[in-house]
């Protein structure tokens, strides 16, 4: 058991969390206010204008809409951190009958069997645009689960570019050179629709037709782990360790692998990585893991990953993003 | 009258159990299972089957409901499968800010509905009655984010005159109270007040033109009293029944208006509910709010009697 500078005091459901400067941290030094509040706005206009007429102090998750006019005005602080998770599609590959334990079985479709039409999907995508048109350029482009902040990122790593003459060729190899349609669910909501629409455009040039399913989240997640999905619009939140974004993915009958995707190879390397403490040993571990199934299988296409945008204003000093999107007010102080 | 109150009693008591089986598989039909949404995406079928059988989620839907009912005929609505409070606990504590932010819409829609009403009636057809059907008909047109949204940013983030959001309790501080439920009372006030400005007007012109109107303007009563004396207490009576089923919808909660000015009302918390699978609280606050409506309005039907005596005599057909 250990304690923090703030203790908790007391929850609204719906409203706020409220602690207080805890009397037993050892260094109070850095514990800078009597109390914090942590309101709950769900709505991002709203948010922005709590900020703007003072009612809140700081503004965690700004819409990236909304990053670029908070730094041109000046009054304002905007840190951006590059998150821990990912953002990509999961495309079914062998869920018919419900993820493991339940055993894989054929969906019979060139998306589900035939890695080419994955890979032209994926050479449809710039993921640099992607992030420009749907995010103003906030997030961060990618194409593996490996973060870019993470110590375990492969800083050699270059994201494949669009490239639609070549996408065209896979499909019309794939036997689908008329085109191909398929249905992608997305999550109901504006942000997760302008990617989804971004996406859909830019495969439409190589020939992909590909219809959106908006969907509420809990039933969408019923939804991919039934096996009723084609393709899933979905990220990952991310955890530090990287072993925590890939194997339970990725595995052979691993708790999240709704795209039933198994590849024994695979997993002797995965395996191996959760068995090393070295570094650079497991770095290349996850290179070769994610040639094989980032760019070669694709059962999930990356896309890119989330950044933490907090606003405040600038007589707040001290304040230091982390990567997992927590905030954290020790040694923050007004000037 | 005693009849008629008995005999509402019972269509109530029919009524309620009628939207109890509604709600109550209603909620079982939306797909997603609610030992997922509590355990979250890393748990094993072990974790979620002992969700499952702590909250009687596996046994038959009748045995389900019959617990349910049982357990609710005795104060017992079950507890949250999300947060693990009592359900009556969560009612008690957002049950209050929907009165609140109910009764402030109401007596905002009154304000502006009845003295506009009144006029326009009796100012018809003259630049008074223009205005004011312009006036109901903004206030019919403009949707309620929109609405609150300019407002927050005229209000809170230009001028600095109010806060732009969240909850005070009242006995906590009655002006942070006042002062944060004022603009998310105006936005639901705004649209109710619209809708009684036209009932009041058309009301207020049908007695204007009633008989025992004609004779009190030939037996020499001024214009004023013939208004305040005699018109307004009969045209006010269809504006009553449309208050009373406004304010069984405001007893739901204002899902748009709670969102923006971040009022922890019932409107958000029964969106909440849904969106996690909390049927524990969906059934609970669906009940309660139903519960209201039908109260609210046989309290409607019971007010009949005060303003027309006819009513209290012969009962509502007949006086029709």
């Amino acid at each position: 058991m250990c304690v923090g500078p703030w203790q908790y005091v007391e929850r609204v459901s719906q409203d706020r969390i409220v602690l207080e400067r805890s009397p037993h941290y050892f260094d109070k030094s850095v514990a800078k206010f009597d109390r914090l509040v942590f309101r709950i706005i769900p709505d991002d206009n709203v948010r922005l204008a709590n900020l703007r007429s003072g009612d809140i102090d700081m503004m965690h998750l700004v819409a990236p809409t909304d990053a670029a006019n908070l730094r041109k005005e000046g009054k304002y602080e905007v840190s951006s951190v590059t998150g821990i998770g990912y953002s990509g599609i999961t495309i079914n590959l062998r869920n018919k009958n419900g993820k493991p334990p339940a055993p894989p079985g054929d969906l019979g479709t060139p998306l589900a069997n035939d890695p080419r039409v994955r890979e032209a999907l994926d050479l449809s995508i710039d993921r640099v645009a992607l992030n420009q048109v749907a995010w103003d350029g906030q997030y961060t482009p990618g194409c593996t689960p490996i973060s870019p902040v993470s110590p375990f990122a492969d800083k050699s790593r270059k994201c494949p570019t669009r490239d639609v003459t070549k996408a065209k060729k896979l499909l019309a190899d794939a036997g689908q050179g008329n085109g191909y349609s398929f249905e992608m669910m997305i999550v109901n909501d504006p942000q997760q629709r302008r990617v989804a629409e971004v996406v859909q455009g830019m495969a439409k040039e190589t020939g992909f037709n590909i219809s959106l399913k908006p969907s509420e989240f809990a039933s969408a997640l019923n939804e991919n782990d039934a096996g009723k999905d084609q393709a899933f619009l979905i990220g990952w939140s991310g955890r530090v360790d990287p072993d925590a974004n890939i194997f339970q993915f990725q595995t052979c009958g691993a708790s999240l692998n709704t795209t039933q995707a198994c590849d024994e190879g695979l997993d002797v390397i995965l395996n191996r990585a959760r068995e090393v403490s070295d570094v650079a040993q497991r770095i290349s571990l996850y290179r070769q893991a994610i040639d094989k199934f980032a760019f070669a299988r694709r059962n999930i296409l990356y896309l890119y990953h989330l950044n933490y945008i907090v606003s405040y204003p600038k007589n707040l000093k001290g304040y230091k993003a982390v990567p997992d999107g927590l905030i954290r007010l020790k040694g923050v102080s007004w000037q | 009258m005693l009849d008629y109150l008995v005999q509402r009693l019972a269509i109530s008591v029919v009524t309620l159990a009628v939207i109890s089986v509604i709600v109550f598989t209603g909620v079982r039909m939306i797909p997603g299972d609610p030992a997922r949404v509590m355990a979250g995406t890393e748990a094993d079928e072990a974790g979620l089957a002992e969700i499952r059988a702590k909250y009687g989620l596996t046994d038959p839907l009748p045995v389900q409901y019959l617990r349910w009912v049982g357990l609710a005929l005795r104060g017992d609505l079950g507890e949250s499968i999300r947060t693990r409070e009592t359900v009556v606990a969560t009612v008690g504590k957002k049950l209050p800010v929907t009165v609140e932010l109910a009764c402030l819409s109401i007596l905002v829609a009154l304000c502006i509905a009845i003295p506009v009403g009144v006029l326009s009636a009796a100012r018809r057809n003259t630049i008074w009655d223009y205005l004011a059907n312009s006036l109901s008909l903004c206030g019919l047109s403009v949707p309620s984010f929109w609405l609150g949204i300019m407002l927050i940013l005229l209000l809170s983030v230009r001028l600095h005159w109010l806060p732009a959001s969240g909850f005070v309790p009242l006995w906590e501080n009655p002006v942070g109270n006042l002062t944060r439920m004022l603009m998310p009372a105006f936005v639901l006030g705004a649209t109710l007040g619209a809708v009684l400005m036209r009932q009041t007007r058309n009301s207020m012109i049908d007695v204007l033109g009633a008989d025992y109107i004609r004779t009190a303007y030939s037996k020499g009563l001024p214009r004023r009293a013939v208004i305040f004396r005699h018109t307004i207490r009969n045209g006010l009576i269809p504006v009553v029944t449309i208050l009373g089923l406004q304010m069984g919808a405001l007893m739901g909660g204002a899902v748009v208006t709670e969102q923006i000015f971040v009022v922890p009302g019932f409107g958000r918390l029964i969106v909440e509910s849904v969106f996690t699978r909390d049927y524990p609280l969906v059934q609970g606050v669906v009940l309660i709010t139903a519960s209201a409506y039908v109260l609210i309005n046989l309290l409607v039907d019971i007010s009949y009697s005060l303003l027309n005596p006819r009513i209290r005599v012969k009962g509502a057909a007949d006086a029709a």
